[in-house]
């Protein structure tokens, strides 16, 4: 039987969307809405609420920071994957086989980690991972028009 | 068990023509409406059921979900930087960049 459709979520895609990116903001948004309305799981690693939060308090955005991380933690299917001790040579692994900064590679591995069937990110450096199928939101309504 | 009311329409089953309409309780059993209290109507008398518009489950947003969508844009004095560019700045501090 097939795997459920869980979705690891890369920072790009939620900053896109709430930083109301002419290119990105439409296709996040039906995104974000066939997400809620055909009750998927999401997975969003600790880290990327790190860089929301750091890029938007750098910006002096600290309140508009608190709530998006409030938010994104209120949602009931979406799960905040802390990383892992035992992640950490899977990861040292993936970095090197894919030649991936650190935090890439934290994403790609909190993504595979937690069983995430796709990994969905604007950042066209991961569509060279093997490990794990990579959308953009764009291509992700794809899945279920099929 | 859901409870939903119907709005009947009854009227002659030749002329089409409705005149009235009123409001009763019934279950929806095995594929047919049974009233829960006695309707004063001749037998084959035609009816029509207005059924009221249910929203699944599936279509209706958890209010976190509607709380999360209206923050589209609430960081929009980032506007012209990339979110991509970005991530990739903030990723590239990992490096002493």
């Amino acid at each position: 039987m097939a795997r459920a459709v869980t979705v690891c979520i890369d920072t790009n895609v939620l900053l896109g969307f709430f930083n109301d990116e002419p290119d990105k903001v439409e296709s996040c948004s039906a995104f974000f809405q066939l997400l809620f309305t055909r009750r998927l799981k999401a997975v969003v690693a600790t880290i990327t609420l790190l860089e929301l939060a750091a890029i938007l308090t750098a910006a002096g955005q600290y309140a508009e920071a608190e709530r998006i991380i409030s938010s994104i933690q209120s949602l009931p299917n979406f799960s905040i994957a802390e990383f892992r001790t035992g992640w950490v040579l899977p990861t040292a692994v993936l970095k090197k086989a894919n030649q991936l900064a650190m935090a890439d590679a934290i994403i790609v591995s909190t993504a595979i980690e937690t069983r995430c069937t796709h990994l969905v990110t604007f950042d066209s450096d991961f569509r060279r991972i093997g490990e794990i199928p990579v959308l953009t939101p764009q291509a992700f309504p794809d899945l279920y028009s099929a | 068990m859901p409870h939903i009311s119907l709005r009947v329409i009854v009227g002659s089953s030749k002329s089409e023509v409705f005149f009235n309409a009123t409001t009763i309780s019934a279950t929806y059993e095995h594929g047919v409406f049974v009233p829960r209290t006695p309707v004063n109507l001749p037998e084959h008398t035609e009816v029509k059921l207005l059924l009221p518009k249910t929203t699944t489950k599936r279509n209706q947003l958890a209010a976190a979900e509607k709380r999360f969508l209206a923050l589209r844009g609430i960081s929009h004095d980032l506007a012209g930087t990339d979110s991509v560019a970005m991530q990739k700045k903030i990723r590239g501090e990992w490096r002493g960049q």
